[in-house]
C-alpha cells in the first residue's frame, strides 16, 4: 500500500482549512471589548464550555506527546490518564478552586493574585505564568510540523535551486516551511476573532477531532500488521518487558540507568500536577468564560473523562505503533526510531481518504489549540504585566480598545518566539516531560496560592512571594541548565550521546520528574512559612507599636 | 488480576467514556453555540442602541469630550 498523502487527502485538508478560516471572519463584529475578545463575553453554556476546553486540550501536540509516551512506556503510560480522571473529577465534584476563581469574577489567574494578595504578587506571578507559558507552547510547532511532514509524506529537505550559474543548492528542512505556513494560518485566525471565533470553532474541530480519532483507532485495532490487543501485549512484552505493564518500576538502559517507564516519582509528581491543572491559564480562561461557578464545576467533571480519553487514545496508537514496527522493522532499525516519530510513521499507512480526514481532525486540533494558546499568553501580558505597569506609571487604565490592540501585538511576537525556538530548541527527554516541568514552573505556585487564597485565611503577600518563587525556581534552574548545555555541548542532540561537560552531565542528572516533585512541596512550604512567618512579625510590630500596620495583603 | 487484565478494562472504560460524551457534548454544544450567539447578539443590539443615540449624547452621558476618553473611562 503506498504511504503518504493521495490527491483525495490534500482535497479534504484543503477544504477544511477554509471552512476552518470562516468563523474569524463572521465573528468580528461581536468583538468589542478584552471580556468578549479574551472570555467570549462570558457566555458558555456546560457543552459548549466543555467541547471548547476538550478541543483545546486536545491538540496535535497532546497527540504526538502522549503517543510518545505510549511508544516508550507501553501500557504503564496510561497511569497519567487515570491520574488525570482522578484529579480533575475531584475538582469538578467538589468546585476545589474552579468555583472560587469563577466566583471571583478574574479573568486570568493572576487578576485573583492581586484581587486577594497585591498588585506586586500579580507582577510576578504574571510574569513566571507568562514565562513559563510561551516557554511551554515554544516547542509545539517544531512536534506538529514533524507530524504533518510524516504524515503527508514529504521529503526531509527540500532542495531549492539557484537561478544564478554556479550558486550553490540551497537545502531547506521541510519541518521549518510547515512550521511558517502552520504559524500564518493560525495568526490570521485567531486575530480577527478572539474567544467567540475560538468557541465557534472548537465546536465544529471537536467534531471533525473526534471523528478523525475514532476512525484511526478503530483502523489500529483493525490493522492486520498489528493483531489487535493481542498484538501490542506482545509487543510490549518483548521491548519495554515490565515496566511496560507495571507502571510502579522503571526499565534499564544499556548503561544501566533507570530511564525507561514511568516509576513512583513520576507518578507523586503527575498527581500534583494534575490536581492544579485547573490553574494553567488556557483551562482558567474556560472556567472565566462560563457564565456561573456551577457550569464551571459541571464542565470539569465532564472534562474529567475528556481528559482520560485525550490520554489513553494517543497511547494506544503508540503502543500500535511499536507494534507495528517491531513487525515490520529490524531490531536494529527499530532502535533507530526517534521516539516522537513512530506514531507518525505507523498512521502514515491509513487508507487514502482516512489519513486526509485524520489530518484535517488533527489541524482542527492544532488550530483550536494553537488560538486558545495565543489568546491565554497574551492575553496574560496585557492584563497582568502591561496593564498594571501602565496604571502605575500614569495612573490610568488601558482602554478597552487599546487592551485587543495590545493583546493582538502580543499575539504576533508571541508567533515569531514560536518559529525561532522551535527552529532552535530541542526537547531534552519526552516531550510531555518537558511540557509538564515548564508547566510546573507556573502550576507549583499557582496551586497554593489560589488554593490557600480560598481557602484559607493567614494566607497573605508574603507567602505568597515565596510560594512563588519556590515552585519555579528549580524548573528555571533546570532550563538554565538545558539551555546553557545546549551552547556548550550541542552534540546532547545526537541521540546515545554521553554528556561530558560539567553543566551537561548537571543537566542530566537534574530529570524533569526530580525537578517537578521538588517544585510543589517548595511551594506549599514557602506559602505556609512565608505567611506564618510575615503574620508573627505583624504581630510583634502591633505589639511593639499600637496603631502600626503593615502593607496590604499582610493579613 | 493481572496487568494485562486491568489495562484491557482502562482502555475499555476511556473509548467508552470519551466517545460517548463526544455524543452527548456535540448535540449540547450545536445548542449552546445558539445560545451564546443569542447573548451576544443582544449585547451587540444593546451596544448599538446606544451609538445610535448619537455623540453629543454619549458625551452627555460620560462627561468625556474624544473617544479616547471615554473608551478609557469604559
Amino acid at each position: 500500500m503506498p504511504i503518504g498523502f493521495a490527491t483525495i487527502d490534500w482535497w479534504i485538508v484543503g477544504i477544511y482549512v477554509v471552512f476552518a478560516a470562516l468563523p474569524g471572519f463572521l465573528c468580528r463584529k461581536y468583538i468589542r471589548g478584552q471580556a468578549d475578545f479574551l472570555v467570549a463575553g462570558r457566555t458558555l453554556s456546560i457543552w459548549l464550555a466543555t467541547a471548547t476546553l476538550t478541543a483545546t486540550e486536545m491538540g496535535l501536540v497532546t497527540v504526538m506527546y502522549w503517543a510518545e509516551f505510549g511508544y516508550t512506556s507501553g501500557f504503564s503510560a496510561m497511569v497519567i490518564g487515570l491520574i488525570a480522571l482522578s484529579a480533575t473529577l475531584f475538582v469538578g465534584l467538589t468546585g476545589f478552586m474552579v468555583r472560587g476563581l469563577r466566583a471571583s469574577g478574574a479573568t486570568t489567574v493572576a487578576e485573583y493574585y492581586e484581587q486577594r494578595y497585591t498588585t506586586g504578587v500579580r507582577l510576578l506571578g504574571g510574569f513566571i505564568i507568562a514565562l513559563a507559558g510561551i516557554l511551554n507552547y515554544g516547542v509545539f510547532l517544531q512536534i506538529e510540523a514533524t507530524f504533518v511532514r510524516i504524515i503527508t509524506g514529504m521529503p526531509e529537505t527540500i532542495t531549492i535551486t539557484a537561478s544564478t550559474p554556479g550558486a550553490e543548492p540551497w537545502h531547506v528542512p521541510t519541518v521549518n516551511l510547515v512550521m511558517t505556513v502552520l504559524l500564518a494560518i493560525v495568526l490570521a485566525y485567531t486575530l480577527l476573532g478572539g474567544m467567540v471565533s475560538v468557541a465557534l470553532t472548537d465546536y465544529i474541530q471537536f467534531i471533525i477531532l473526534t471523528l478523525g480519532i475514532g476512525g484511526a483507532t478503530y483502523w489500529v485495532f483493525r490493522h492486520s500488521g498489528i493483531g489487535g490487543l493481542e498484538g501490542m501485549v506482545e509487543a510490549v512484552e518483548e521491548h519495554r518487558p515490565g515496566y511496560g505493564f507495571n507502571p510502579f518500576i522503571r526499565g534499564v538502559n544499556e548503561q544501566g540507568k533507570a530511564i525507561l517507564g514511568v516509576g513512583v516519582l513520576w507518578i507523586l509528581w503527575q498527581s500534583m500536577h494534575w490536581l492544579g491543572t485547573n490553574t494553567w491559564q488556557t483551562q482558567a480562561f474556560r472556567t472565566a468564560a462560563t457564565d456561573s461557578p456551577r457550569t464551571a464545576r459541571a464542565m470539569w467533571i465532564l472534562t474529567a473523562f475528556n481528559y482520560f480519553g485525550r490520554g489513553v487514545i494517543p497511547m494506544i496508537w503508540g503502543v500500535g505503533a511499536l507494534a507495528f514496527l517491531s513487525a515490520t522493522s529490524a531490531p536494529e532499525a527499530l532502535k533507530s526510531v526517534h521516539t516522537v516519530e513512530a506514531m507518525p510513521i505507523f498512521l502514515a499507512h491509513l487508507p487514502a481518504g482516512l489519513l486526509g480526514f485524520l489530518t484535517a481532525g488533527m489541524l482542527a486540533a492544532l488550530m483550536s489549540t494553537h488560538s486558545s494558546y495565543l489568546l491565554a499568553w497574551s492575553g496574560v501580558l496585557t492584563e497582568d504585566l502591561a496593564g498594571p505597569i501602565v496604571k502605575s506609571l500614569t495612573g490610568r487604565e488601558i482602554s478597552q480598545s487599546w487592551r485587543v490592540r495590545i493583546t493582538r501585538l502580543f499575539i504576533l511576537l508571541i508567533g515569531v518566539f514560536l518559529l525561532c525556538w522551535g527552529l532552535w530548541f530541542q526537547v531534552p527527554a519526552t516531550v510531555w516531560g518537558y511540557l509538564a516541568m515548564t508547566g510546573t514552573i507556573y502550576i507549583a505556585g499557582a496551586l497554593p496560592l489560589v488554593a490557600f487564597g480560598l481557602y484559607w485565611k493567614r494566607a497573605n503577600r508574603t507567602g505568597a512571594y515565596v510560594g512563588l518563587i519556590g515552585g519555579a525556581a528549580p524548573g528555571i534552574i533546570y532550563l538554565f541548565l538545558r539551555i546553557a548545555t545546549l551552547i556548550v555541548e550541542p552534540a546532547v542532540k545526537d541521540a546515545g550521546h554521553a554528556p561530558q561537560h560539567l553543566i551537561a552531565r548537571w543537566s542530566a542528572d537534574l530529570t524533569d520528574a526530580l525537578t517537578g516533585v521538588i517544585s510543589f512541596p517548595l511551594a506549599l512550604v514557602g506559602m505556609i512559612a512565608g505567611s506564618l512567618w510575615a503574620e508573627r512579625r505583624r504581630q510583634r510590630a502591633t505589639a511593639m507599636h499600637p496603631g502600626t500596620a503593615l502593607p496590604g495583603g499582610e493579613g | 488480576m493481572s496487568w494485562v487484565t486491568f489495562w484491557q478494562w482502562v482502555i475499555i472504560l476511556a473509548l467508552t467514556t470519551y466517545f460517548g460524551l463526544a455524543v452527548v457534548i456535540a448535540i449540547g454544544g450545536f445548542f449552546g453555540v445558539k445560545k451564546m450567539f443569542r447573548r451576544l447578539n443582544e449585547a451587540h443590539l444593546r451596544a448599538t442602541g446606544a451609538e445610535g443615540l448619537g455623540p453629543g449624547m454619549q458625551e452627555g452621558a460620560t462627561g468625556r469630550e474624544g473617544e479616547g476618553e471615554s473608551e478609557t473611562e469604559r
